[in-house]
């Protein structure tokens, strides 16, 4: 077993530090280490998005990252979706428009689309097509997804307006 | 949880849209009654834990002393197996067994439902792990395995055959994991 090194990163907004062995990847240090269980892991390689993190305002999979790799960095999980208090309005639109059902690659799609959301507060269909591409879901489709993430936008923008 | 209301009178209900002759037309509608659940559309029940992160699925659970596995896939779509060494990924320190299909039973030819119809056991079991022939190529993982000691003695091989398959489990102090469903 490889020495731990010692990782400093701000996760969901609290500081926290860890240990982790280089080989970790992100995934593995924020569920087994973390216990960010709201963090699915899917394929392993990249290509289904249920890891999806975000990692200094960047999307990435976190089965790509290496732990050691986030020191100093910030990283938001479905767990730093929702407030204390209430769901974020892209939760509560996956629900109403039953956006979801086995709900493995849910956290991937609403740390994805919060995302977009933040940096494009009235994106179009295909925006949102395009900055979901890397996120697949094999229950609902697409469409249901697509629905919510345009009446999360509407209700973000009705709230800020 | 509220309930459903009570269903009126069926016959009535259905002779709502039933033409003279019994057929029933496009679209029509069978009942009046209004329910509390069917016809609307309920927000799902396990909805909020699923959009939080907070539901826990078999791979979210850890339990003490768990064993971790990991499957060694073919690299072949369509091949033989002439033999399968286990020996070497069995004397590495950590490994709690080597599962091959030689391990299981011979399934014999019964035909089973396994909950979509029926089977032939034999193809089931060769499904599960393969023995004789290998039907699939399984996808290479690169990443991800969360115990590198099973994920290690998995992929030990030596060349005597065309391919070889081999699972380990692994019980590592504070090593914690899942199984994987078994693909030759």
């Amino acid at each position: 077993m490889q020495k731990k090194v010692s990782v400093q990163a701000t996760i969901n907004g609290e500081s926290q530090q860890f240990l982790c062995e280089p080989r970790q990847s992100l995934l593995e240090v924020l569920r087994d280490e973390l216990d960010l269980t709201g963090v699915k892991e899917g394929c392993g390689d990249g290509n289904c998005g249920a890891c999806t993190v975000e990692l200094d305002g960047r999307l990435v999979c976190s089965c790509l990252v290496l732990g050691v790799e986030v020191d100093g960095s910030s990283l938001t999980t479905v767990e730093g979706v929702a407030n204390r208090h209430e769901l974020h309005p892209l939760q509560q639109c996956f629900l109403e428009d039953a956006a979801l059902q086995c709900g493995i690659c849910t956290p991937g799609f609403l740390v994805a689309a919060k995302n977009l959301l933040e940096k494009n507060p009235n994106p179009s269909e295909h925006e949102i097509r395009l900055h979901l591409a890397n996120n697949l879901c094999r229950c609902t489709g697409y469409d249901k997804i697509v629905r919510a993430v345009q009446h999360a936008a509407e209700r973000l923008n009705s709230v800020s307006a | 949880m509220s309930t459903t209301a009570a269903p009126t009178d069926k016959t009535k209900a259905a002779s709502n849209g039933a033409g003279s002759n019994g057929n029933f037309e496009h679209n029509m509608v069978l009942a009046k009654e209004r329910y509390n659940i069917v016809g609307t559309r309920p927000v799902r029940h396990d909805g909020a834990d699923k959009v939080t992160g907070r539901a826990l699925y078999g791979a979210d659970i850890k339990l003490s002393g768990m064993l971790e596995g990991a499957v060694l896939r073919s690299p072949h779509a369509h091949a033989r197996i002439v033999s399968i060494d286990t020996s070497e990924a069995e004397a590495m320190e950590g490994v709690y067994a080597v599962v091959t299909a030689a391990d299981m039973p011979e399934s014999g030819d019964k035909i089973v439902d396994i909950g979509e119809g029926d089977t032939r056991l034999s193809y089931v079991r060769g499904n599960v792990l393969a023995h004789d022939k290998v039907r699939y190529c399984g996808p290479r993982h690169r990443g991800g395995r969360r115990c590198q000691h099973a994920r290690r003695a998995a992929g030990l091989r030596k060349d005597q055959g065309r391919l070889r398959a081999a699972q380990s489990r692994d019980h590592h102090p504070g090593c914690h994991g899942r199984r994987r469903a078994c693909h030759p």
